[in-house]
């Protein structure tokens, strides 16, 4: 073994890593289910759906696109082999093509820790990396109590989504490392114009403005329900996240704790209200409260991810080039419970299957059989994001076919076959 | 009419958002009974909506109430039970979503008779703009068919560019070379206060945000940087004076840069933003420098850079260009900045764009002050 192959090894991914994991762990075939809404050979959905990889470092491929699961597959393994998976929209006809015109995508979301890098002290001082993020760019990473705040967005979002816009088919994905996604998967939601996208995105945008203007949240009373409930949310978790993980008001005045110190500030407004002579106008006061709560927790979307409706976005399943991490579904449910920490990486699952394929050899099992590789991820930590990721698309398909037979009903109740 | 202005997108626009005013102003005249009727007998609105039942209005009450926008609310709050609500899907009215004046819930908004007029506007904007769509469709056929009808819809498309005309900067006015050296003190003097703010956080953090880059890149290239001068620049802030590695530099923004000049991709070559589009682009975030400094600074941060940083102490120029940025007439402000630090009165040419205001800057600075003289053509 010469010194560059040793190097290899030592990385979080690498081509052989990478290759072990397409071809005996990436869930391919329910993959291509879930972008069909059915079967992936004759559904138009899944051939003309763009794709783009990575190759290696910095080739990428743009519109890529396949008939069946088996292609999708052959042209993930072809060398140089695909590093990071990025997923686009529907386009009216295969691509590439030169004249086509992007049909429907998933509404998706994009949160990344690092646009709270101005509210968020732990991994931003800790590090050494104070000046790149002053620079604007920061490599700080996260750790569980800045989670905190990726937990409270899947929250707020997600219920939004729900009873808000009334979408049932909502996929939340860990991006690897410093954020998550969610795909909306509603028929509904798939259609949906720019217009309907960017609407959405900034009804659930409070969040507004740079350095260059001294207040970002803006309220008037009475709050509009759906801030309300945000603010229920947010309540739940401030003190514990904001006060005591965070401190954040250690930072200005070093005697007595953070906790305290919000104390007596809501002490103090809550005077001032009183106070019919107060020097501050009762507008201000009775919001000033929320507005630093939401200020410090409320997600934060990236914006232009949602209202293009041909961005690219990260696939779900993909391997974070950086980690090493899987990018695997969120069970919303049990939000609380999920740590980014203990997402299954690349090296880890290849090791679980290196030592399944010797006992596997020795009871004489084919390695090229179709069956084996459904198993494989089935004996890994991998196991249970799979399973999460079938049933969401289960339930995608049930859907869309109870949709479809609708269709076909009504089709039939007006040609008057009924 | 709409096959006079299908031609091309911003007549497109422009003929929309015109129509569009005439119908609101129409639509606002009616009484309540006459929209109601209105709405219950348009063929094309009336499978769109439901009367929300008076059971389910007072069951939604509080949250109707409270979602409702800023400037109905206490009237709505005293008349709530006289209100009517209407349900439609959030989709067809976008615009209420987007400000939060609606009450939503599985999908549906809930917009009260003060609203409903958005939604009227957005069924019949999509009309129109599938109409307009249709007829540039057939505008290529008719032309072959009968000129005649092609250039009496000339004529009446010249009617309407009386009065709008923009005047654009004309690129082939640079004379000087510029080099990235310069930058500096170009920046100083001849640039728009939105550039001027990019070029120097760009020089003190040694990187810009996505959008920021855009915005200053092509302003750049509009002042006549070569592509070569400006890979130079970026390359010196990002990588000699800033902390990014040279093959990332490489990889992540030399194509970039190529891309704006029209040396990859589509090989379009890319115009500079203009004033109008800067102004409504989606304003800066944490960390971000673009945008309109008087449409997106606070009163208070504009004024105190302006006489901190800028330089302007004349408190009357002051007040006038953050009372003029308040009243949303973000480009006279950028004018009167133009004015005083050109120390020029009455310029007469109106700020559109950040690459006019610089050519206008350098005609006076390297002494061709033609245009100072000369009263403008309008």
């Amino acid at each position: 073994m010469n010194d560059s192959e040793k190097e290899n090894i030592e990385e979080v991914v690498n081509p052989w890593l990478l290759t072990t994991y397409y071809k005996r762990l990436f869930p391919t075939h329910v993959y291509c289910k879930w972008l069909a809404y059915g079967e992936p050979t004759n559904s138009q959905l899944f051939s003309n759906r763009e794709f783009s990889f990575t190759r290696g470092n910095d080739i990428y491929c743009r519109h890529l696109s396949f008939t069946n699961h088996l292609e999708f597959e052959k042209e993930l393994l072809r060398p140089p082999i695909a590093s990071k998976i990025d997923i686009g929209a529907v386009f009216t006809i295969k691509v590439p093509s030169n004249q086509y015109q992007p049909t429907e995508r998933e509404l998706v979301f994009d949160i990344d820790l690092t646009d709270y890098d101005d509210v968020r002290f732990c991994c931003v001082l800790g590090s050494n990396s104070i000046q790149d993020n002053l620079l604007g760019f920061s490599e700080a990473d996260i750790c569980k109590k800045c989670w905190s705040l990726a937990k409270v967005a899947i929250k707020i979002i997600d219920k939004a989504l729900q009873d808000d816009f009334g979408f049932e088919q909502r996929l939340w994905i860990y991006s690897g490392r410093r954020g998550v996604h969610c795909w909306v998967c509603d028929p509904q939601a798939r259609e949906l114009q720019p217009s309907g996208r960017s609407a959405i995105v900034e009804y659930l945008t409070l969040v507004t403005g740079g350095e260059n203007t001294s207040k970002r949240v803006s309220f008037s009373q009475p709050l509009h329900s759906s801030i309300q409930r945000a603010k229920q949310f947010i309540q739940e978790m401030f003190i514990r996240y904001a006060c005591v993980d965070q401190a954040f008001l250690d930072l200005l005045l070093k005697f007595d704790t953070s906790p305290q110190r919000w104390a007596a500030f809501n002490r103090y407004v809550e005077n001032e209200t009183k106070n019919t002579k107060s020097r501050y106008p009762s507008k201000y006061l009775s919001s000033i409260i929320d507005e630093i709560q939401f200020e410090y927790c409320y997600p934060r979307l990236d914006v232009n991810v949602t209202k293009g409706i041909n961005h690219l976005l990260k696939s779900p399943f993909s391997i974070h080039p950086k980690t090493g991490r899987v990018c695997v579904p969120i069970d919303v449910t049990k939000i609380d419970s999920f740590d980014p920490f203990t997402v299954p990486e690349l090296r880890t699952l290849c090791q679980q299957v290196d030592a399944l394929g010797v006992t596997h050899q020795s009871t004489g099992i084919a390695q090229q059989d179709g069956k084996h590789r459904s198993k494989d991820y089935n004996q890994t930590s991998l196991k249970p994001y799979v399973e999460l990721f079938s049933k969401f698309v289960q339930k995608t398909q049930m859907n869309n076919l109870e949709e479809t037979l609708a269709k076909s009903d009504l089709k039939a109740m007006i040609t008057g076959d009924i | 009419m709409k096959h006079t202005y299908c031609q091309n997108d911003e007549e497109r626009r422009w003929f929309l958002t015109n129509e569009i005013e005439l119908f609101r102003y129409r639509f606002n005249l009616m009484t309540k009974t006459e929209q109601l009727s209105y709405l219950k007998n348009s063929p094309n609105i009336k499978q769109f909506y439901d009367v929300v039942n008076d059971e389910q209005k007072q069951e939604l009450k509080q949250e109707l109430i409270n979602s409702s926008s800023s400037f109905h609310y206490t009237h709505i709050q005293q008349t709530f039970d006289e209100v009517t609500y209407f349900r439609v899907r959030f989709q067809h009215v976008p615009d209420l979503v987007r400000l939060r004046r609606c009450y939503l819930r599985a999908g549906y908004a809930y917009i009260s008779e003060h609203d409903i007029i958005s939604f009227v506007l957005q069924q019949y904007r999509t009309s129109l703009s599938y109409q307009m769509t249709c007829a540039s469709k057939k505008f290529h056929l008719m032309k072959k068919l009968d000129t005649r009808i092609a250039s009496v819809l000339k004529v009446l498309g010249m009617k309407r560019t009386v009065g709008v005309t923009t005047t654009n900067f004309n690129e082939n006015e640079q004379t000087e070379t510029i080099t990235y050296d310069m930058l500096d003190t170009l920046a100083k003097k001849s640039y728009p206060l939105c550039m001027r703010h990019l070029h120097e956080q760009m020089t003190k953090q040694h990187h810009l945000k996505h959008l920021g880059r855009l915005q200053y890149r092509l302003f750049l290239k509009g002042i006549g940087l070569s592509l070569d001068e400006c890979l130079k620049f970026f390359r010196n802030e990002f990588v000699s004076n800033g902390s990014m590695n040279p093959t990332q530099f490489e990889r992540e923004h030399v194509y970039n840069i190529r891309h704006a000049y029209g040396q990859e991709g589509k090989h379009t070559s890319y115009t500079p933003y203009s004033c109008v589009k800067i102004i409504q682009d989606p304003p800066p975030g944490v960390n971000e420098y673009h945008g309109c400094p008087y449409r997106h600074w606070d009163p208070n941060t504009l004024k105190q850079r302006l006489s901190t940083n800028y330089g302007i102490h004349d408190e009357q120029v002051l007040n006038e260009i953050v009372d003029r940025s308040q009243n949303h007439h973000y480009q006279i402000a950028c004018q009167i900045y133009f004015e005083y630090q050109h120390n020029v009165k009455n310029h007469g040419i109106g700020i559109n764009h950040p690459n006019q205001y610089f050519n206008e800057s350098r005609k006076i600075l390297t002494g061709g002050a033609t245009a100072s003289t000369k009263p403008t053509e309008s």
